[in-house]
């Protein structure tokens, strides 16, 4: 239903996916959530989950992410070589495998439910949430995505002039400064080059698949697919 | 009415039900796994700082599983979703405004010359650019536009997840575009300036 012009259209696409959270986002907002309502934990997502979106216009939305994910999948299944198991070692962090459901607006998941509250009377209560990170010094939210593009500049050049190391540190640096910052995904990117020109490509390789688990269907996908970290090169067989 | 649906938009707007149709339960971790990219990336578009991220999603499901024995089925879930994350951004754009009350927000300076990945340029820039955009807008536009050109969600089911009605919710997608549109421009126009 869109009548914005191309060149608009363009410009939200470009955007389209950087405010997509990372699996580690929905792993962590679970935790608190099954900890919050008082149950062990929340399923871990399975493509069964994605039948509970829905309507149409979801099922439309996340038909053109099921086609990279499943062209990903394809993928790695062609190139699998030996990966190193992630830091954070969380079985449940898979992505969902999206699947469109067919066009249902109802829902049938036959996974098992979680317990109900009680019912509640007619006043809705005040949620109370812990706050999860209670004394955490907020950074400015407005102008911290200059500085972020700043900071990711200078580990760029640092990788462009010869000093990769640098760039590491800077990243480092980043990634503690800026944890949930708007550029990780390029942050991972940068990443991965630099360890590249480092010769580290186990590592590489590690932070690559971390990153395409995570997000799939980023734009920057293709980048790390054509890294040290993903393609077969002259440093290993 | 209530005071629980008369903070919930989706809920008021679903009116008297009918013939209740037999509806499967939904499976809340389902629901969670299905929804929470929307719901995470529509509390960011809808201006709620990355720090308060991680509390408000959590909020928006607490309430959801709260009311899931209440959801009718006369709207998709991802409909049903908005209306409670809606009032979610609203609350933490208030606490945000009085925080900031009297400090002015800082400007964002887009130039940077930063040479990184082309397209990571481009991306980064298009979200500045969207964020910037979205937090000038109107609440109730910045609503319909997030749910229209975002979430590709049609005027009647914008309709139904903001509570305003179809009409308006025209109006205001317009508007959007309209803004939108000038802002392309505006940023087209500074490009061509700044080439030699």
């Amino acid at each position: 239903m869109s009548d914005l012009s191309p060149e608009a259209r363009a410009l939200l696409d470009a955007a389209c996916s950087g405010d997509d959270p990372s699996a580690a986002d929905r792993e962590r907002v679970a935790r608190s959530l099954a900890a919050s309502l008082g149950v062990a934990a929340l399923a871990p997502s399975t493509a069964q989950a994605a039948t509970a979106a829905g309507g149409v216009s979801a099922a439309v939305t996340t038909l053109k992410a099921a086609a990279v994910v499943l062209a990903l999948a394809a993928f790695a299944a062609g190139a699998l070589s030996p990966r190193r198991a992630p830091r954070t070692a969380a079985p449940a962090s898979a992505p969902v495998g999206v699947r469109p459901s067919s066009s249902s607006p109802q829902v049938a998941v036959s996974a098992p439910a979680l317990p109900r509250p009680a019912p509640v009377g007619v006043a809705a209560p005040v949620v109370v949430v812990a706050p999860l990170r209670p004394a955490r010094p907020t950074p400015a939210p407005v102008d911290s995505l200059e500085a972020e593009l700043g900071m990711l500049g200078e580990a760029h050049r640092a990788t462009l002039g010869g000093d990769p190391a640098r760039a590491l540190t800077l990243l480092a640096a980043h990634g503690e400064r800026y944890p949930r910052g708007a550029l990780r995904q390029e942050r991972s990117v940068e990443r991965v080059l630099a360890l590249c020109s480092l010769g580290r490509r186990d590592e590489a390789r590690a932070v690559a698949d971390a990153f395409l688990r995570a997000h799939p269907s980023s734009p920057l996908a293709p980048r790390v697919e054509a890294s040290c970290g993903r393609s077969p090169g002259p440093v290993e067989r | 009415m209530d005071s629980a649906s008369a903070d919930d938009p989706a809920l008021m707007h679903f009116g008297p039900r009918a013939a209740a149709p037999a509806m499967e339960p939904v499976d809340f971790s389902a629901l969670y796994h299905a929804h929470f990219a929307f719901v995470w990336r529509s509390l960011r578009r809808l201006g709620v700082p990355g720090p308060s991220l991680d509390d408000a999603a959590q909020e928006v499901f607490i309430t959801a599983h709260r009311r899931l024995d209440r959801f009718e089925g006369r709207s998709t879930l991802k409909t049903w979703l908005f209306g409670i994350l809606l009032n979610t951004a609203r609350h933490h754009r208030r606490t945000l405004a009085r925080r900031r009350e009297g400090e002015g927000l800082p400007e964002i300076v887009a130039d940077t010359d930063w040479s990184g990945p082309l397209e990571s340029i481009a991306r980064a820039q298009a979200l500045e650019a969207l964020h910037r955009f979205l937090e000038g807008l109107d609440d109730g536009v910045r609503e319909c536009f997030v749910l229209s050109e975002l979430e590709q969600l049609t005027a009647p089911e914008v309709a139904a997840a903001t509570g305003a009605n179809l009409h308006t919710v025209h109006s205001r997608i317009r508007s959007g575009r309209q803004q939108f549109e000038q802002m392309v421009a505006r940023r087209r126009a500074r490009e061509a300036w700044r080439r030699p």
